[in-house]
């Protein structure tokens, strides 16, 4: 190691050097510098501190829900936020948000369904590989290889072939099963983490640890470098595997192990048809199949090769690389001869081939409270907010005033909101949204806001402190149940404000339904709870893309709760909420919009069957 | 059949953030420390048959995540800017060593942070929700990105001192 004379200038380089390592901005040389510090026990230690004080903090606010959208951002997984508690809230969000944190959480998921199951799984796994076969002496049977388990099933309906024999639920998979579906969707997940999703009418054999048989029908499949819960409780002879990294890592060629009974693990998944090989290259692909054995193969992410086959079942030397959004057909010619493909970008027949890409049903509502906590709507996020005055998150409810000018203000940490802004039309037209929509209606107002844009859940502790600090309006309020007959709870806007939600962005987040209502009970909270004070007074203004679709002008407490039903079309982009002041300032103006929802109905016929379809970006 | 009062699970939940800063120390990459804590904690339940409950969690769970980070650098060398394999065993050992010693420190992290101003503690928060998209955060922020680093910096090293007076403290 390198002579170290001075020690304090040598942690201060170890600071400056972790510091680096923090921001993710460490050069090589940087690096070389630190190995070199680092043999140092006492730099180790500074070191291993500081980034272990990094490490802590990204836990604490990694599972924020976060994101800036960008077009290269994929389809977010959609988890309800409340499957795991209050601990995993910000972890769910955060699943459905970015790919590194993704792993994280299905690691999370993953450890709690494996403990839950864990005991189930190895006895009914040993069971199947020593139980005795009736057909087979037991001296000549072939060992049963388990590659993966059913994880979903939607509304299948099972062939009546008299040959064909249902699987019982989520039964694992072993090699050489056929699975025929009249209808439905079926997902298998195999041991290697590579998930298929069977679109019925379909039939598909389990031909390889690492890849089937599609006959007819339609499948999607998704293969990741993460492991599946199946995966750890693979079969005992998979379990001798020593590959840790079995689709990351692999090099070998693309030729596919087809024989069944093959223990030899197939490098890479593939997709065979009456005409086709479908090799993945670590990617999210659809394969379809007609009566015809035509094949079609659509590239959503990632890369495959397609190879045509021959009647022979073998390749002629024709095959294609493809690259994301691309798509290839495989065509036999009428008069005979060699099989053609035929590759073009978009969707091969756009009109048709909606492959299903996830196994989720659509949500019925959003639920905003959920949204402004940081959620995705699907879930039961509270007491957070959004600061109207910035845009940016609000942990704390703030119990102060806030002014702000009258510019809009994009909420970039959360997709589902555009932006925030302070209604006044002392001075014109004020923004409503990111697209410029303007409106030249609101009255002129003080232009301040009192609090956080607060969502706040129906129930109140009895013990919660927060309400007896007026300051704490939505919370010195009161219970306010007169607002929340559904208990979803309170979202606090107290004027002059308004917030904007994307709806494009929900129907990109939850593909397959589109917003069709907006829903709410809308009143003020009483002060008096506390102080004795005047009535509030405020308007409230609905508006989705400018157009102003509500508005309630001068509404009192003594008005009590008024039905807010507002209906949205399938092609609006935003919905704005704003309150302003009614005129007499910001005093008493607890205004409240309890239980609000967006109403989701299915943009297809075909969604209403279950189970979500997305076509291609 | 295992359950949330499965002791083993309450481990794993009460550690886990400890694991992955742990990891953190030996993978600079946030996201491949990410991808390593996850293979760990699948390693974990795949073995936690055999953890004693009469040990100590944590150190038990570095050892498998050592493993992992190991068999991380040999798949992923060539692609990474990496700590040497010598530094990587001796961040490894010294933490090994001073566990108990590291881990009252960073139990005072959580009082540093309470103490931090209330704008400070916000870009923080943000800079840290915002995953790594830094330059970002900056453009919103209307602020250069060196100049984020260096509040950030100022920031984090200001927890680290406040820590280690606390630590002097006690």
């Amino acid at each position: 190691m390198n002579p170290v004379e001075d020690n304090t200038a040598v942690i201060a380089e170890i600071r400056s050097l972790a510091e680096a390592v923090c921001t993710e901005s460490i050069t090589p040389e940087q690096c070389g510098r630190l190995n070199s510090l680092l043999l140092d026990e006492k730099a180790a230690l500074t070191y291993a501190v500081y980034l272990r004080m990094h490490g802590l903090l990204c836990w604490r606010w990694q599972n924020q829900i976060v994101i800036i959208e960008t077009p290269e951002t994929p389809p977010p997984v959609q988890l309800p936020a409340g499957l795991l508690g209050g601990a995993w809230q910000g972890t769910v969000g955060f699943f459905s948000q970015t790919k590194p944190f993704s792993y994280l959480a299905a690691t999370v998921i993953l450890g709690v369904t494996l403990l839950v199951f864990w005991a189930i799984k190895v006895t009914h796994h040993q069971h199947f590989a020593t139980a005795p076969s009736k057909s087979v002496p037991s001296d000549a049977r072939p060992e049963r290889v388990f590659v993966g388990r059913i994880t979903g099933l939607v509304d299948v309906k099972w062939s009546d072939d008299p040959r064909f024999l249902p699987p019982m639920g989520f039964a694992y998979v072993p090699l050489g099963r056929k699975y025929k579906l009249d209808a439905g969707l079926m997902q298998i997940t195999y041991d290697s983490g590579a998930k298929v999703i069977l679109e019925g009418p379909c039939t598909y054999e389990v031909e390889s640890t690492s890849g089937g048989y599609l006959a007819l029908g339609k499948l999607t499949a998704k293969v990741e470098k993460e492991r599946s819960e199946v995966r750890s409780q693979r079969s005992e002879v998979r379990s001798q595997r020593s590959d840790h990294y079995p689709l990351s890592t692999s090099h070998q060629p693309l030729a596919t192990n087809s024989n069944p009974q093959s223990l030899i693990p197939n490098p890479l998944f593939a997709i065979r048809t009456p005409t086709a090989l479908v090799t993945d290259l670590g990617t999210e692909f659809g394969v379809e199949v007609d009566e015809a054995g035509v094949t079609e193969s659509h590239v959503f992410r990632g890369k495959v090769v397609l190879v045509a086959l021959g009647d022979d079942g073998k390749g002629r030397g024709r095959e294609v690389t493809l690259g994301e959004n691309e798509s290839a057909r495989v065509e036999k010619p009428t008069g005979g001869g060699n099989p053609v493909i035929v590759v073009r970008p978009g969707l091969v027949k756009p009109e048709s081939s909606a492959f299903v890409r996830r196994l989720v049903r659509p949500p019925k509502v959003l639920d905003l409270l959920d949204i402004v906590a940081g959620g995705n709507g699907m879930g039961r996020c509270r007491e957070r907010g959004i600061d109207p005055s910035t845009g940016m998150e609000d942990p704390v409810f703030i119990g102060q005033e806030r002014t702000a000018g009258r510019q809009f203000r994009p909420v970039v940490w959360h997709k589902l909101i555009d932006g925030v802004f302070m209604p006044d039309g002392k001075a014109g037209p004020v923004q409503l949204d990111s697209a410029g929509h303007t409106f030249a209606g609101f009255p002129a107002t003080d232009g301040r806001v009192f609090g956080s844009i607060w969502a706040r859940a129906a129930e109140l502790r009895p013990d919660d402190r927060r309400a007896e600090i007026t300051n704490n309006w939505v919370y010195a309020m009161g219970p306010g149940e007169q607002f929340t007959p559904k208990h979803r709870g309170l979202l606090g806007l107290s004027p002059n404000v308004g917030v904007t939600f994307d709806l494009e962005a929900m129907r990109r987040a939850h593909p397959g339904v589109t917003p069709s209502r907006f829903r709410a009970v809308a009143g003020l909270g009483d002060p008096d709870r506390l102080v004795a004070s005047d009535d509030g007074l405020v308007d409230l203004w609905v508006f989705a893309d400018g157009r102003l679709k509500f508005k309630r002008i001068g509404l009192r407490r003594l008005d009590g709760t008024v039905k807010v039903d507002v209906e949205l079309g399938p092609g609006d982009r935003f919905l704005t909420l704003a309150v302003t002041d009614g005129g007499d300032e910001i005093v008493s103006d607890w205004f409240v919009l309890g239980d609000p929802v967006l109403e989701l109905v299915p943009t297809t016929a075909e969604n209403q069957e279950g189970g979500q379809t997305m076509n291609g970006p | 059949m295992a359950s949330s009062s499965n002791p083993i699970h309450e481990l794993f939940l009460r550690h886990q953030k400890d694991v992955f800063a742990y990891i953190l120390t030996l993978i600079p990459d946030r996201n491949d420390a990410e991808d390593v804590f996850q293979q760990t904690c699948l390693a974990l339940l795949e073995k936690q048959s055999e953890f004693d409950l009469g040990r100590e969690f944590f150190p038990w769970a570095c050892g498998f995540a050592l493993n992992e980070v190991r068999r991380f650098r040999r798949v992923h060398y060539r692609e990474r800017v990496h700590l040497d394999d010598a530094v990587i065993e001796s961040l490894a050992s010294v933490q090994f060593k001073s566990a108990k010693k590291i881990g009252a420190q960073l139990d005072l992290l959580m009082d540093c942070l309470a103490e931090l101003p209330g704008d400070k503690h916000k870009l923080l928060m943000q800079s840290y929700s915002y995953h790594g998209r830094l330059k970002e955060l900056a453009k919103w922020l209307q602020i250069e990105i060196d100049t984020l680093y260096k509040r950030l910096e100022r920031i984090r090293k200001s927890l680290f001192e406040c820590i280690e007076k606390r630590k002097e403290r006690s």
